[in-house]
């Protein structure tokens, strides 16, 4: 199956171009250069492949507009969206990219497997941490999450009474964010308990537990406690039971019924893609950054079910209602 | 507010006068406004019982100045910055202006990691305002090192509060928000606000006015009415909340001629 290639205007399809000579040296060309800032002419092409999963994901593409009218040069675009591990492989391979920015998990780890070694952003990945290059010192991310601080800082807005909010959570996988959790709710007044957790199944067992000693039930990236879409949804159910509002991370839970929904600003993810490799040419070092937008749903409905004190002043922050 | 709707001219319609539906076309450059279809639905719901009025946000200036210059059946909510570049070139009167903390006014500053202005060069500047409200605003407030402005990075985010956390949280190395968003970060996480450094100030500006083209001043009475009398009832506060306002009041003469010079 060959690639498909985005749809872009006449003029700025897939295409190479000179990039300034300090941008190619950050991208990794600049051994091949007489000096770190060539100029136009000296430079040989650059090709930034902008990789989506699938270009029928929303968010992903989202992203990758954002990405193309933030990054100021042509772009290549490549959906992977029906194609193999191999075929994927191959359509970037075959592209002989300078530096890539993927988008999802697919797309991550056919470039990492395709062209190892070439400068690489990675956005809209769960647990990026587990990317076979997510160390590799050419390789940069933007996480799937806003920090727990942020997540935190925005509980205490809209619910200012909120005093103790409850996470399961495994130790393999979140006992340092655990930890920093706690630390940052300290911050913002909010006690964060912790109940650990081996499997989904105990993660249910536990939550109604969890439920009786805390304000509000905090669903957070884990994929032990997040087994399966089962999963998900009873742990959200065991918060309606207890009529206690959940609070969550991302969009995609918003159908169980969440009272608040602090997920990051796809748009803004794209932006500082752009910006990671803008900076690359200025000789930025590997960079792990947070997602700096948020995008905020709130339930009025649950607000109004468990009588919550919301704080009116946060609905100035509100991007999506549900009544 | 009723005074205020009063000494406007903005009175009940005469009797047995039915006034015609007409449109709020609203547009910011001060926020990077991604909430179109709650702001969509939440005034129309509350416009369109009282007369069949709409709202209509945009997300982008031109096709908002587009619109205000075909002279359409409605009213501009739009940022005090915009309108003093609007008023030039278009007859627009200011009916109405924004109230927050029981003031019509704010103030933008730059909170940077660092106290040194010239820390900043070639860094990346996360703001919530479109691009050319963020170069104007640093041409103001950054005088003495106006040589930095043309190599900072700005990232647009969706709000003043994101702005200021990304410099807590590494994605930027400063931000542009008004002073008001600082206190409020303040007063839910003292310790990012205590990470910030406030380094340029800007002059104090009006909130968003809603304004009109004059000839069509008589026939928006009454939709200015009801937008200054939103701040006194639930309903209408909670909708000017997601705008960031609590009221809107009538523009004393003094605002109305700084809106103009």
């Amino acid at each position: 199956m060959t690639p498909k290639p985005t749809q872009r205007p006449p003029g700025i399809r897939w295409q190479t171009f000179s990039i300034l000579g300090a941008i190619l040296a950050a991208l990794g060309l600049a051994g091949l250069l007489p000096s770190a800032v060539a100029t136009a002419a000296e430079s040989p092409t650059a090709k930034i492949l902008v990789v989506n999963s699938d270009g029928a994901v929303e968010k992903y593409k989202t992203a990758q507009k954002s990405f193309r009218d933030s990054f100021e040069h042509p772009v290549k675009e490549l959906d992977l969206s029906g194609l193999s591990e191999q075929a994927a492989e191959r359509a970037i391979r075959s592209e002989s990219p300078t530096a890539v920015y993927s988008i999802g998990t697919k797309a991550a780890l056919a470039a990492g497997r395709a062209v190892p070694g070439k400068p690489m952003v990675v956005s809209s990945v769960i647990n990026w941490h587990r990317l076979p290059s997510a160390k590799a010192p050419d390789t940069h991310v933007i996480a799937n999450e806003l920090p727990s601080a942020a997540q935190l800082t925005m509980f205490r807005y809209f619910f200012p009474k909120i005093r103790r909010v409850g996470v399961l959570y495994s130790r393999d996988f979140n006992r340092q964010w655990m930890a920093d959790a706690i630390a940052a709710g300290r911050d913002v007044g909010i006690e964060v308990v912790g109940v650990p957790v081996r499997t989904s199944r105990g993660a249910r067992t536990e939550a109604s537990r969890l439920l009786a000693k805390v304000d509000a039930l905090w669903v957070t990236a884990d994929p032990v406690v997040l087994a399966d879409e089962a999963a998900v949804r009873a742990l959200f159910e065991a918060a309606a039971t207890a009529r206690k509002p959940a609070f969550t991370y991302t969009s995609a839970f918003a159908e169980f019924g969440p009272t608040l929904i602090v997920a990051p600003d796809v748009a803004t993810i794209g932006r500082q893609a752009a910006g990671i490799l803008k900076g690359l040419a200025q000789g930025s070092g590997k960079e792990v950054q947070s997602p700096a937008g948020s995008d905020m749903t709130l339930n009025l409905r649950t607000v109004r079910e468990y009588g919550l004190d919301l704080n009116a002043e946060a609905m100035d922050s509100v991007n999506h209602v549900i009544r | 507010m009723l005074l205020g709707a009063a000494g406007l001219g903005v009175g009940f319609p005469v009797l047995g006068q039915a006034p015609s539906p007409l449109t709020v076309f609203f547009y910011s450059p001060e926020t990077n406004v991604n909430n179109y279809s709650v702001l969509k639905a939440e005034f129309d719901t509350f416009l369109g019982p009282r007369g069949g009025h709409q709202f209509q946000p945009f997300s982008d200036r031109e096709t908002f100045e587009r619109q205000l210059a075909t002279k359409p059946r409605g009213l501009f909510l739009l940022s005090s910055w915009h309108y003093r570049l609007l008023a030039g070139r278009h007859p627009l009167k200011p009916l109405l202006v924004g109230q927050a903390n029981g003031r019509p006014l704010q103030r933008h500053r730059i909170f940077s990691q660092s106290a040194d202005p010239a820390a900043l060069r070639s860094q990346k500047i996360a703001t919530a305002g479109t691009r050319d409200f963020a170069q104007a605003l640093l041409r103001e407030m950054l005088p003495d090192h106006a040589d930095i402005i043309p190599t900072l990075d700005i990232l647009v985010v969706p709000k003043d509060i994101d702005a200021l956390l990304a410099v807590g949280f590494g994605a930027a190395r400063a931000a542009i928000a008004a002073e008001s968003s600082a206190d409020k970060l303040a007063r839910l996480n003292q310790k990012q606000r205590n990470a910030l450094n406030p380094i340029g100030k800007a002059r104090e500006s009006l909130l968003p006015v809603l304004a009109v083209h004059r000839e069509m001043a008589d026939e928006a009475k009454a939709v200015a009415r009801l937008f200054a009398d939103m701040g006194s009832a639930p309903e209408g506060r909670g909708r000017l909340k997601l705008l960031g306002l609590e009221s809107m009041r009538e523009l004393d003469p003094d605002q109305v001629e700084g809106l103009t010079r």
